[in-house]
Order: C-alpha cells, then structure tokens, then sequence
C-alpha cells in the first residue's frame, strides 16, 4: 500500500468511512455491510504512526459511537487499540501481498470484536462467548474480502 | 487516555458528545437513514395493504362461492320431491388439464347406485351425462363438451332433433338445435326439453331456450341456438338420475322442473305425422264425451274431539279448541 499519493489516500480512506455509515446507517444494511470503518483504519494504520493511528481510531470510535450509543467510548478505545497495533505491525508484518492483506484484514476485524466484546463484558453486556464468536468469524472473513477488493481498487485507480 | 476519558464522563455528557456528532458530522447520513426509513416504512406498509385487500378479496370471493352453494343445495333440496325418478346427489368438480374441457369428477360411483351414461340435472335442467364409472367416483361429461349429443323437442312436440355443443356468432358456448325440418319455426324463448329418443335421457328435463336461429344447415333444415338452463358455473351439486321410482304414477318428468309438456293438445296433428324430424309418435287421441256428472258431496263427518288433550297419546288438531264450548268437565271425585 504505497501506491499513490498522500491526499488520494485521504481521500481513500474518508470514502471508506463515509461509504461505511452510508451503507450501515443511512440505508439501514446493517451487518449486511462489511465494517468498512476497520478496513479503512486498518488501511490507514499502515501509512501512519502509533499515536496518529490511535487518534484516527479514536476518532473513528466516536462516529461508531455516536450512532451506536451502546458502543460509546468502548469502540472508541477498541478502534484507538487496533489503530495502534495496526501501526506496529509495520515491524513484523511486511509486504502487501494479498495473502497478508487478508490475513491483517482478518485479524484486525476479529481482534475489534474481541475487544469491543471484552469492553461490553466488563460492563454486563456482552453476551456468551459463542454468541460472539460464529458472527465475529465470519464478519472478520467478510471485512477481509471486501478490505482485498477495496485494496485492489486502491491500486488500480492510484 | 481519551478513549478512558470517554468511558469515564457521565451518562449526560456522553449524549451531549454523542449529539454534537450526530447533528454535525453524520448528519446527512442520519438524515439519508430517516429517508430510508420513511421509504421502508412506506412500502412496508402497501405491502402490508396489499396482504390485507388480497385477503379481503380472497374472503369475498369465498363468500360469494358460498352463497351460490348455498342457493344451489336450497334449490336441489326444494327439487328432489319433485323429481318421480330415483337419483343420487353428487358433488361434482371440474377437472382441469388438456383435453380436460367439459369434464366433471363426480363423488358418487356405482357403489352408490349410478349406472352407467346416467343423466345428470340440477333444479335447472340437464346437466351431462355420466361417461365412466368407478367404484365410488365418476368421470361425467356435460353439454359443452364436444360430443356430446342429447335429443330434445320444444315443449309444444311441434321441433325435435339433436342438440350439440356449439358457438353462437357472439362466441358464447351454446346448443345448436339440429336439424329442424325447414318448415318448423320454433318460437324464441320456448323451452326445449328431452325428448326421450334414444334412450338415454328421458323425456321431460329442460335442456334449453330457443334464442334464434343459427346458420343454414343446408338443403331443407335449419339450425337453431339454445341457451342451456344450466350454466356451467352451477354444476358444483348435480343429481345423476336413476330408474323411475315404483309406485308413482306421474312418470313426466318435466313436471319436477315445472315444465308443462303440450304435446298432446297440438291441433295439426298432420304436419307432426310428415315431419321428418317427428320421432316420436303421437298419442292418440280421445274422443271428447261428457263430463261425468258431479258427485255430490259427502258432509264431512264430525270429528272427535277429545276433552282432555292433556293426556298423552290423545290427538290435538290444531286450529280448533281444545275443549268444545259449554263442555263441562265431569266433576272428579
């Protein structure tokens, strides 16, 4: 993912985010959406620093929130977490082959769930384990496919 | 730390953050999602109308066939009395599929008693015929499937012939009413009953009206429409007829439907003899004598009539009092 200029790539990653609530909110798909919000984090940890990444998840986080009250600050902590981890993983996880692509894409996706399913436990709301985890494998598979498509198109239009 | 920060704050500032987003940064998008949703809930709800006018219509429709069954099975109950023939009352239902047309699945077989190529009527006429038998269910054929054949006349014994399965020039499933010798002109609107040629349906079950004459047949013949009296839309409940019930002595047929046969009181008895549609032969006819002289009348007996009716097993009649005047009951000891 280091094709392109900076500003294409900012303007990449707002598509994708605006693409997420307008898909997911505005015309109600809901999960029938890919969490495209992750993927463009994902995507955008891969350019920027620790902490930037981590205010880009944090911010992320309160527009997830804002429409989800029920996630308030909790997605915001996860997303900041995986914006950070999403950063570091320059140092072990190179190369931008499809095959790592969906790999990141997946573990990333899996690892909000996990998170964010921690973050509500504590508070009393997370529900049993396996409740989580069959929507959260194949919400993870579905966020990778779409994160190589999205990437892909990246490429070629960058 | 912000993150912690924004788990941390009170339930009051969270919603205000939470506000301030919603109306400024996602605020088209929520306002796509009400669209969305008004959208949604408008199509939910013409579906939702739809379901409920379909069911509306489908429950009228119900009750339309209902009423018509119902009127149907007043009128059969009303005409079996009537009826001087044995019958057995079946349901009959249309079969559908190729080559299906004019073909009735009847509920009764000859374990119920239906012999084979058995008549089938209704309160209004002649319905078909019975065309194979199973043990307790029926293939029947009525008059508007092709081949089918029934000879009639006109109440008045002046037309016979045959009348077969045909479309007027309007297209509507009629009888065609041939051939008819060129010199009879039956009136329009006179009924047209069996005429018991043949054999297989006896004589006196209204088939039809005379609604006009129809295309040349040709030469010295004519050919003539009948609308049948039973429309193919009231043939759910047939009777398929049997033998003559023993023991009436009014074996006319056509007086169970009302239809009074005139054939006996026709004056030119000569054009009948040299028609050469005149199957059957006529009846002699009777010299006219005298009357017999009146019988004079019987005084009616004097009934009985019973004081204390109140005991069991004694008669009431009905319409008179139950004790006569100035009757004095015995004094009881």
């Amino acid at each position: 993912m280091t094709e392109g200029t900076r500003w294409k790539f900012l303007v990449f990653v707002a598509a994708l985010v605006v693409l997420h609530f307008v898909l997911r909110v505005g015309l109600g798909l809901g999960f029938l959406a890919p969490d495209l919000l992750v993927i463009a984090l994902l995507l955008a940890s891969r350019r920027l620093r620790p902490g930037t990444a981590a205010a880009l998840g944090f911010f992320l986080g309160l527009l997830e929130g804002s429409v989800n009250d029920f996630v308030f600050g909790r997605a915001s902590l996860a997303l900041a977490l995986l914006g950070y981890l999403g950063s570091r993983s320059r140092e072990w996880l190179a190369g931008d082959d499809p095959l790592t692509l969906v790999a990141y894409f997946f573990a990333g996706t899996l690892l909000y769930s996990l998170v964010l399913f921690i973050l509500l436990a504590a508070a009393g709301a997370g529900g049993s384990l396996m409740a989580l985890l069959i929507p959260a494998l194949l919400a993870s598979l579905y966020a990778a496919a779409v994160g190589l498509g999205a990437s892909t198109l990246y490429r070629t239009l960058a | 730390m912000l993150s912690l920060l924004l788990l941390a704050i009170p339930p009051a500032y969270r919603d205000s953050v939470g506000h301030a987003v919603r109306s400024t940064v996602l605020y088209p998008v929520l306002a796509m999602q009400h669209g969305a949703s008004d959208r949604a809930g408008r199509y939910a709800d013409a579906s939702r109308l739809r379901a409920e006018r379909d069911s509306l219509a489908s429950y009228l429709v119900g009750q339309s066939n209902l009423a018509a069954e119902n009127r149907e099975l007043r009128a059969l109950l009303g005409f079996r009395p009537r009826l001087t023939y044995s019958f057995v009352p079946a349901e009959a239902d249309r079969v559908s599929g190729p080559g299906s047309d004019g073909t009735l699945q009847l509920s009764v077989g000859s374990g119920d008693g239906v012999k084979p190529d058995a008549p089938l009527v209704t309160a209004e006429g002649l319905v078909g015929k019975v065309s194979r038998l199973g043990d307790h269910d029926a293939l029947a054929i009525d008059w508007t499937r092709d081949g089918f054949a029934v000879a009639v006349m006109t109440v008045d014994g002046e037309t016979y012939g045959i009348a077969n399965p045909a479309k007027d020039p309007h297209g509507e499933q009629v009888l065609a009413l041939t051939p008819v010798a060129f010199h009879t002109v039956p009136d329009t609107g006179s009924i047209v009953v069996t005429s018991g040629d043949g054999g297989l349906f006896p004589r006196g079950i209204p088939v039809g009206k005379v609604i006009g004459q129809g295309k040349q047949a040709g030469g010295w013949q004519r050919t003539y429409y009948i609308r049948p009296m039973v429309n193919p839309a009231q043939m759910a409940h047939v009777l398929v007829l049997g033998d003559p019930q023993p023991g009436r002595s009014d074996q006319d047929l056509a007086a169970a439907w009302g239809v009074r046969l005139m054939q006996t009181q026709v004056a030119d008895t000569t054009a009948r003899a040299v028609a050469p549609d005149a199957a059957t032969p006529m009846a002699p006819v009777r010299p006219q004598s005298a009357p017999p002289a009146a019988r004079p009348r019987l005084r009616p007996r004097p009934r009985q009539v019973d004081p204390t009716p109140e005991l069991p097993g004694r008669p009431v009649f009905p319409g008179q009092p139950r004790v006569p005047p100035g009757f004095q009951p015995p004094a009881r000891p």
